[in-house]
């Protein structure tokens, strides 16, 4: 379950791309913590002591004072750190043989919509994870008797932004898939790096989903 | 028999890029069994000739016909007569380098050219490995053994050797030379007139100067 929900990716590869990202967030949102609590006080009570005033600037200058210095105290040192960390994060993942192609990818004749789909379900997190809560998400909204209130119409466009978020950010990649295949003998969209029926169909479930959510709110 | 059509034939190139002419009005033909090695300095414009053969450089002006197809009228078949080794080499994300291999023999129709692909990209077990993490030689490689499937007329080969071992060379050397032997036509481009890789092979240098072929 965990390979099928990590997309393809080994287990050191899920901890590179995954956790490291959610250590990020729990960081940020531990620095803005002080802050939040201070606005709850200020809420709750209507003042502040000075204590409590230090917890909600400090955090908050600092950051600000850390986004203007950065670039110029490290910036150089910064983007030349990146080939390390690329290294590093080769290393992190281990050897880079990615799991076997999935069956039904296989089965596609077209060669260029079988890259097309490897490549998203090798480099988007858990795709068949995020397109499970959609389906669901669906179904939910399809077969339930009670009243599809605004609060599931949200719940339906999250499970599709979910799932076509990082779909659509596969789409910006086609200048450099028009490098591959301009020389190719392909279609005009094809050479171009595009595909339309392939985001057309990609688009589908998410907008087909969202569609039956505000239809059946639309009519009570 | 041999196709006496010419494998390339180019009239009127033109090429600018913004008051810059970087190609003015080139003509040249390459027959069936023909080595052209085009040479001249960097930023004169090699590459933005060899892109405007291969489709991916658009051109101002002129016509290109590849094995009697024009790229124009006819893209698809001028294209499936055409392999294009480009300068940089793209590899898609989250893709192996077999299946790189399998792709373009999927596109030309051809399952029995992955064999010869695989076995002439010697990248061995690499080949199952993303072809994302690949060293400079790796992707050059792998790019040059994409190039064998389908039976191709014209190889369009931007700086093939650069990047590789001498005994990657030698294999490119003895690979093009047996696509020659078929028939195809090979038009390469590189700095440097003594490069032994390219004399290796039966070529004809020509010099891209202002613009010109010489």
């Amino acid at each position: 379950m965990l390979a099928s929900a990590g997309g393809g990716w080994t287990l050191p590869e899920t901890a590179v791309h995954l956790y490291a990202p959610a250590l990020a967030l729990a960081t940020a949102v531990a620095v803005s913590l002080p802050g939040q609590l201070a606005f709850a006080r200020i809420q709750e009570l209507g003042a502040l002591d000075g204590g409590h005033v230090a917890a909600l600037l400090v955090p908050t200058m600092s950051s600000i004072a850390v986004r203007i210095s950065s670039l110029r105290c490290y910036g150089r040192g910064m983007w030349e750190a990146v080939a390390f960390l690329n290294e590093a994060e080769r290393t992190l993942s281990g050897p880079p043989r990615p799991e076997a192609i999935p069956t039904w990818i296989s089965w596609m004749q077209n060669p260029v919509r079988k890259l097309f789909l490897l490549e998203i379900y090798r480099t988007t997190t858990v795709p068949m994870l995020r397109l499970a809560v959609l389906m669901a998400s669906g179904t939910w909204i399809v077969t339930t008797e009670h009243a599809v209130v605004p609060s599931s119409v949200i719940v339906a466009a999250a499970a599709g932004s979910l799932w076509l978020l990082p779909v659509l950010r596969f789409t910006k990649r086609s200048r450099e898939r028009a490098l591959l295949f301009g020389a190719l003998p392909l279609s005009f969209p094809q050479r171009n790096g595009r595909d339309p029926m392939m985001v057309i169909g990609l688009c589908t479930p998410a907008l087909a989903v969202l569609g039956f959510a505000l239809l059946r709110w639309s009519v009570g | 028999m041999q196709d006496d059509t010419p494998a390339l034939s180019l009239r009127g190139v033109t090429k600018r890029y913004v008051n810059r002419l970087v190609l003015d009005g080139l003509d040249l033909d390459l027959a069936r069994g023909e080595v052209v090695v085009v040479l001249a300095p960097n930023g004169t414009g090699k590459s933005t000739l060899l892109g405007c053969i291969a489709g991916t450089v658009v051109r101002d002006a002129g016509s290109i016909s590849i094995a009697g197809h024009s790229l124009t009228d006819d893209p698809i078949e001028a294209r499936r007569a055409l392999r294009y080794l480009p300068q940089e080499i793209v590899v898609p994300p989250g893709v192996t380098g077999a299946e790189l291999l399998a792709f373009h023999a999927d596109v030309f129709g051809d399952r029995a050219g992955f064999e010869l692909a695989v076995n002439a990209s010697a990248l061995g077990e690499a080949l199952d490995y993303l072809a994302t993490t690949y060293s400079v030689g790796m992707r050059k490689r792998l790019a040059l053994a994409c190039l064998l499937p389908g039976r191709a007329s014209l190889f369009v080969l931007d700086e093939p050797f650069a990047g590789l071992d001498r005994q990657a060379q030698r294999a490119v050397v003895s690979l093009l030379g047996a696509r020659l032997d078929d028939g195809a036509a090979i038009l390469m481009c590189g700095h440097d007139e003594h490069q032994p890789e390219a004399h290796s092979l039966p070529a004809k240098i020509v010099w891209l100067n202002g613009g010109k072929l010489a």
